[in-house]
């Protein structure tokens, strides 16, 4: 490798002030930086307080992801099975999934490489690897069957309305992942909302999210109603083990909650916001439960540990609400910002009669409300702190 | 367009968000906007010496809600699909400030010939954003030109979609935004060299 | 500074002079825009009643294939048709009955209801059998763009056209809009059209105010479905 080092070393001079080449030093460090470790210190949040600088963390972050993506392919190749009524084993499966994902990854990483670049060089900063955890983010938001020029424009709009807009990386009011699938999500409805299921299968295919099920019928118990469902098999240990259509990455929890478990334990992302977010979808599950005898929504009858299964609940808090720039930043505005994400879930889930899945919304949502919440919790620290000195 | 009211000031934007999800009703809202602007600030710049300071601008207001009563009475009158489609939003012309704020800025201190010229350059470039609005959500949201459609069947036989964000309001804050941007970048540029 | 009186004079004059300004323009015009929102019911008629039109047609064009074809007459709650001067009850209902060459071509009542975002208003026409479905409009709703708001496309309305309002024992079933698409071996195909995808509330909505109106009408309905079998014994 030395002759590499020894080779980009050679040509950095073509790159320095007043140089042809300025003008493409963000790309020329970016190369750098990502084959060798760097000698220049971190000048923004999080400081280095050990071996770990933000490049790392973004990585690490990436490397959770992975287990989402495996597993997400096999079930792409599996309800495609299901659907033409086949029988593959599992790698079969995987290579099928995987030939419908790649594009997918391929579109939205040249997408958000092309933008970041272009900014980079426009604004003559160093290319910021936080672009790949929003790229890495997004095809697993999508539905496998999404057309790949909707999500050029999506990630395309995540990237420069969600973040490029407020000044790049680390200024942004809104998760840039959310924010492209919002786009998409508003934009093209009759490709990835209303209630139908995504999955790449014949055409004309067509059936109910698990989500639907009970927000279709009036009067029913959700439970009951899921369980009568023949098309797909959606008992809670089905719905956790994710063998159920859905976006790409957040079908199944248990990987899902092992990626969770594993990154508060590195601490990189706050137990706080997971806590809150299970504790607020709990509380207003369970006061849906409750009413749910005096009303006609059968949306209201689902009990909480359901919910904690159903749709993309545990991945956008795993990795959507948990993210640093757009969450609160104190720690008890953390954990009030993932109740609040709990609870708005629910809300909108239950009582919204249009959009039967609310994470994402939820999410959006808290991420404006989050300075607000952080505003409150320093105003009250410091109430508290002059009645004990006064 | 230094002075441009909504790219700059930020002004009007209320109407912008709500009749520029086509060409069509945005020129004929443009229309009204040239007229009763430039209308009403004329009448003020006549009136200019006459008025008593104490109740100016109830009467600037009189002069500007009458006009745009007129304005949207004709509008049922002769152009009645058109005033179906602008709604309630022609009426609130009269909340719109450019109106008020180039009476109550530039008509109370000018002749009525300059006034009227003011009021149709403010106007021309309040309609200049609404059209462009316009432009980028009928293209994207409908897939057409000024009613002609431009993206045709094979297009969306290969696959291609309306993009319904662009018909929904937030559509023009996402579009005006952006030409806001724009036009700032360029502005700020053009002021450096 | 001028005086009060001054101020109060002034204010006067202006408020009379812009107050007679307005009287006077919507007086002149009043006549004009009532003749219009007329038109604009009578377009929406027409055209859900299979009268091609298109939109650069003369307003006296319109008036005219209007007075030559429709024929307008309220109905009361039993069926039997009212003279016009007691239309002011609510349990009263509109038809318009269109006519060609002395021949009746068709049935249009209005219709409105809850889609998902808002109320949902439209026309329904049907054909001279009391039991057809010749057509559906809608002139004004809130539905989601590429959603809901597909009701406003030739796609989804033509699937009314030709489907059965009655059963085979002569009861009023409607039309419903189903979930997905309609299965060709449903033995209920016959009233049922293929839904929108992903608007299921909407339909939902559609299906349930569709058939509350064609209720109000079906005592009138029924009573024209007897007399043609009359006819055609």
């Amino acid at each position: 490798m030395k002759w590499l080092l020894d080779y980009l070393l050679k040509i950095k001079p073509n790159f320095d002030e007043g140089q042809k080449l300025n003008w493409l030093y963000p790309l020329y460090e970016a190369t750098e930086t990502i084959l060798f470790s760097t000698d220049a210190k971190t000048k923004s949040a999080p400081h280095i307080r050990d071996s770990i600088d933000i490049k790392r963390v973004m990585i690490l972050v990436v490397v959770a992801l992975i287990p989402c993506y495996v597993f997400g392919a096999i079930n792409v190749g599996y309800q495609n099975a299901l659907s033409f009524g086949l029988e593959r084993t599992w790698i079969e499966n995987l290579i099928f999934g995987a030939n419908a994902i790649i594009p997918i990854i391929v579109v939205t990483f040249v997408a958000g490489a092309f933008w970041e670049i272009l900014f980079a060089i426009v604004r003559k900063h160093e290319i910021s690897e936080g672009f790949l955890v929003t790229c890495a983010l997004i095809p697993l938001t999508m539905p496998p069957s999404i057309p790949l020029w909707q999500l050029f424009i999506a990630t395309s709009f995540g990237i420069v309305i969600g973040k490029e807009i407020f000044g790049g990386v680390g200024m942004n009011i809104f998760n840039p992942a959310l924010t492209a699938r919002c786009f998409i999500f508003f934009s093209y409805p009759s490709k990835i909302s209303g209630d139908m299921v995504w999955l790449v299968g014949p055409d004309g295919y067509s059936g109910a999210t698990a989500l639907s099920v009970p927000a279709s019928t009036n009067n029913a118990d959700a439970v009951y109603l899921l369980n009568g469902i023949t098309q797909f098999d959606y008992s809670w240990i089905n719905l956790a083990s994710g063998w159920i259509p859905g976006s790409i990455g957040e079908t199944n929890k248990f990987i899902i909650f092992s990626a969770a478990a594993a990154l508060m334990l590195m601490k990189l992302i706050s137990w706080r916001v997971i806590l809150g977010g299970i504790s607020g979808l709990f509380a207003m599950s369970y006061i849906g439960t409750l009413i749910a005898p005096f009303s006609d929504n059968s949306m209201l009858s689902i009990p909480p540990h359901y919910h904690l299964v159903m749709g993309s609940f545990a991945f956008g808090l795993t990795f959507m609400a948990t993210e640093p720039v757009t969450g609160s930043h104190t720690d008890t505005g953390r954990l009030v910002y993932g109740f609040f994400v709990g609870v708005l879930t629910v809300i909108i889930r239950s009582i919204n009669p249009a959009y039967p899945e609310g994470v994402m919304l939820a999410i959006l949502l808290m991420n404006a409300f989050a300075s607000l919440i952080d505003y409150f919790v320093v105003k009250v620290n410091i109430s508290k702190r002059m009645a004990r000195y006064a | 367009m230094g002075e441009n009211p909504i790219s700059i000031h930020v002004l009007g934007i209320c109407s912008a968000l709500a009749i520029t999800t086509k060409i069509d009703t945005a020129v004929v809202m443009t229309i009204a906007v040239v007229a009763v602007l430039s209308i009403s600030n004329v009448v003020i710049s006549l009136l200019r010496n006459n008025i008593p300071n104490k109740v100016r601008i109830i009467i600037q207001m009189s002069v500007i809600a009458s006009l745009v009563i007129i304005a949207d009475q004709v509008l049922k009158a002769y152009m009645y699909d058109m005033s179906k489609l602008l709604g309630v939003f022609l009426g609130l012309i009269i909340t719109n400030c450019i109106v008020l704020g180039r009476a109550e800025a530039y008509a109370m201190q000018n002749s009525p010939s300059k006034a009227l010229l003011d009021g149709m350059g403010n106007g021309l470039g309040y309609g200049t954003i609404l059209i462009a609005v316009a432009f980028f959500r009928e293209l994207f949201g409908f897939g057409s030109i000024y009613g002609a459609q431009v993206i045709t069947n094979q297009i969306y036989l290969g696959g291609y979609e309306n993009n319904g964000l662009m018909i929904l309001s937030p559509g023009a804050f996402f579009i005006l935004g952006l030409i806001v941007w724009a036009h700032r970048a360029y502005t700020e540029t053009s002021d450096k060299d | 500074m001028r005086s009060d009186t001054y101020t109060i004079v002034f204010t006067t004059i202006v408020t009379v002079v812009l107050g007679l300004g307005l009287s006077v323009t919507a007086d002149s015009l009043r006549e004009r825009q009532s003749i219009n929102e007329e038109l604009d019911i009578k377009k929406n008629i027409l055209s859900v009643l299979g009268f091609s039109l298109s939109s650069d047609w003369e307003n006296d064009k319109i008036q005219s294939l209007y007075e030559q074809n429709i024929n307008e007459f309220i109905v009361d709650k039993t069926g039997s048709i009212l003279s016009s001067i007691e239309s002011s009850n609510s349990d009263n209902y509109t038809i318009y009955q269109s006519r060609e060459n002395d021949k009746v071509t068709g049935y249009a009542i209005p219709i409105a209801g809850k889609g998902l975002w808002g109320t949902m208003y439209g026309y329904f026409a049907i054909e001279p059998d009391a039991e057809t479905v010749k057509g559906i409009t809608f002139y004004r709703h809130k539905e989601t763009p590429g959603l809901g708001a597909e009701v406003d496309k030739e796609w989804f309305q033509n699937n009314f056209i030709g489907k059965k309002l009655i059963d085979t024992n002569g009861s009023l079933v409607s039309v419903e809009v189903v979930k997905g698409y309609v299965s060709s071996t449903d033995p209920k195909s016959m009233h049922k059209v293929d839904g929108i995808s992903g608007a299921t509330i909407t339909g939902k909505g559609l299906t349930n105010f569709l058939k509350n109106d064609l209720q109000k009408y079906e005592p009138y309905l029924s009573k024209v479905r007897k007399l043609n079998q009359i006819e055609s014994l």
